[in-house]
């Protein structure tokens, strides 16, 4: 038992250490654009129309090179600033497929190829398709938790305190806003970083990989599993395209992608960060249809393609 | 007012904490027992916004805080029910954040070994082997020079185990058996990793002992020299290699091969 211990302790810490400097990166990320990005700005930035606002919001991922953890907190820092709920749920799911450093890794394992293009194809799509559908006829109270909400400057009592942040805006002061807020979101954000990492390296130590690959390899199971495993494993976004290679061989095309666009945008960890940011309800579409999708779309390639 | 043990100086410890960890993990080398070579900047960054953080957070007072909350105190007021999800003030979050602190201090830094394998399955054929673009590297590498990472690739290409017959090889890794292996067999083993010990493979090569293996204890590591002749064992033709001299080594500061 004891021995079990120590390969839990390991691979517990070996998901920590590689997430945390991630999730680091994106509290940081985040203190930054609260500090120094303005509503204004962010009113600026994201174009009229849903579909537009909604298409930026899949696209921005490539201009910030986050994974699954450190988008959740720059995400709701993003919602407080005012994005709307389509974009930022596009942007959320999205931009742990769509950056430079996943680009870069899947091409480093695949080549320039088909599972590089429809990785990113279907990465901003089925992102786009969630965000819609989850802003048909909902207000941003009905999907978000209080503190993830725009919050209107005209807010009473709250006008002076912000008048008097403008008179004091030095270089330094700012710096230690962005490094208050950071700590403050690393602890909330990093506590379901821990217990996912928990329970991924639990499932490791206790489940064996074969019992799971015994589950079969047809163009509809092997789909199913590997959107399981990659669930499970919760590794990290920009490495699971080496990681998926170790599967290449045995399993269909359609599964390998379904795990390369599936788990960059939900697993364990990022699920319970969800729940930072999301109502309860909502978190369980968040994971229920990323999955049906990208089930459906991955069964129509094994089946229709056949690459 | 003034109370040592305040929610800020927990996090301010566990923040420092953490900082010094990954310090530790970096310098010390252990980081090798959890990541792969790529990431070990990773560590260096983890380090510099601990430091960044913790440096600006000791600084500063509580008041800093109240700026923060009170954004969200008008949103409470029709929610109460979700302010314990916000409150900066919960000690729970600072608890679950020791976790990884606590168990990286209490615990000696230990890599994955033969107990690891039970879960994770090894195969003695390579099926499980996955070939990539650096695989043909491994081919490159002159025999007795290659791992046995290099040598499991080598095997999973070739379609004829017969074209190793002969060839020279010298490989580290530790011992491992289950109920395939009797006392004239063991297997070499080492653990391969992409990215860190969550996605370790475990992979091997059957060894012939010269003499009875069971003098050398699972788990620990030797250094096999050999030949490899096809064989067959547990139902496969495989390359196995006939073992001349297995020496007791000490652990690589690297335990892990790298795909």
């Amino acid at each position: 038992m004891f021995d079990k211990f120590e390969i839990f302790t390991t691979v517990f810490l070996g998901i920590f250490i590689e997430a945390a400097p991630f999730l680091l990166i994106g509290t940081l990320a985040s203190g930054l654009v609260e500090v120094f990005v303005s509503r204004e700005d962010m009113a600026k930035l994201v174009p009229r129309g849903l579909l537009p606002a909604t298409i930026m919001g899949g696209v921005l991922g490539l201009a910030f090179p986050v994974c699954e953890c450190g988008v959740v907190p720059l995400t709701r820092r993003l919602y407080r600033k005012g994005l709307p709920i389509s974009a930022g749920i596009a942007f959320l799911m999205a931009a742990p497929i769509v950056n430079p450093v996943v680009i870069a890794s899947t091409y480093a394992a695949y080549g320039f190829g088909k599972v590089l293009i429809l990785r990113f194809v279907l990465g901003i799509t089925i992102p786009v398709t969630i965000g819609l559908v989850m802003s048909l006829r909902a207000t941003p109270p009905m999907i978000l938790l209080p503190q993830s909400c725009y919050v209107p400057i005209s807010g009473g009592a709250k006008a002076p305190a912000q008048a008097a942040k403008v008179v004091q805006p030095s270089i330094i002061g700012k710096l230690h806003q962005v490094a208050t807020i950071a700590t403050d979101e690393f602890f909330e954000m990093a506590r379901y970083l821990i217990i996912g990492s928990m329970l991924a390296a639990l499932m490791q130590t206790f489940i064996s990989r074969n019992d799971i690959l015994a589950l079969g390899s047809g163009p509809v199971t092997s789909v199913i599993f590997m959107q399981v495993l990659a669930f499970v494993i919760s590794v990290c976004s920009t490495v699971d395209a080496f990681i998926s290679l170790g599967f290449s061989n045995e399993f269909t095309t359609g599964s390998i992608l379904a795990f390369l666009v599936f788990g960059p945008m939900v697993d364990i960890k990022s699920t319970l960060m969800f729940l930072n940011v999301f109502r309860k309800n909502v978190v369980f579409y968040l994971v229920v249809l990323p999955f049906l999708l990208t089930m459906l779309v991955a069964i129509f390639i094994n089946l229709n393609i056949g690459l | 007012m003034k109370k040592l043990l305040t929610i800020h100086n927990a996090k301010f410890m566990v923040i420092t904490g953490l900082g010094l960890y990954f310090a530790y993990i970096y310098v010390s080398g252990t980081w090798a027992y959890y990541i792969d070579p790529r990431f070990q900047w990773l560590s260096v960054v983890a380090v510099l916004i601990f430091g960044f953080l913790a440096v600006s957070y000791f600084g500063s007072a509580e008041h800093e805080h109240d700026h923060h909350d009170h954004d969200h105190d008008h949103e409470h007021s029709h929610d109460h029910g979700h302010d314990h999800e916000h409150n900066h003030n919960s000690v729970w979050p600072v608890l679950v954040v020791a976790i990884p602190l606590a168990i990286g201090v209490l615990m000696p830094a230990k890599p994955l070994g033969a107990n690891a394998i039970d879960a994770r399955g090894i195969d003695t054929d390579f099926s499980s082997v996955s070939l990539s673009n650096s695989s043909s590297k491994s081919l490159t590498i002159v025999p007795s020079e290659r791992n046995v990472l290099d040598w499991a690739r080598a095997f999973a290409t070739s379609t004829n185990p017969a074209e190793f017959n002969d060839q020279e090889a010298s490989v580290i890794g530790f011992v491992y058996r289950d109920g395939r292996f009797d006392d004239g067999h063991f297997m070499v083993a080492r653990f391969t990793i992409t990215c860190c010990v969550a996605d370790a493979l475990a992979i091997g090569v059957v060894v012939k002992s010269p003499e009875d293996a069971a003098v050398l204890a699972t788990d620990s590591w030797v250094k096999v020299q050999g030949h490899f002749q096809e064989t067959e064992f547990d139902g496969n033709l495989i390359p196995i290699l006939y073992a001349e001299k297995v020496t007791p080594v000490e652990q690589p500061d690297q335990p892990y091969l790298y795909q």
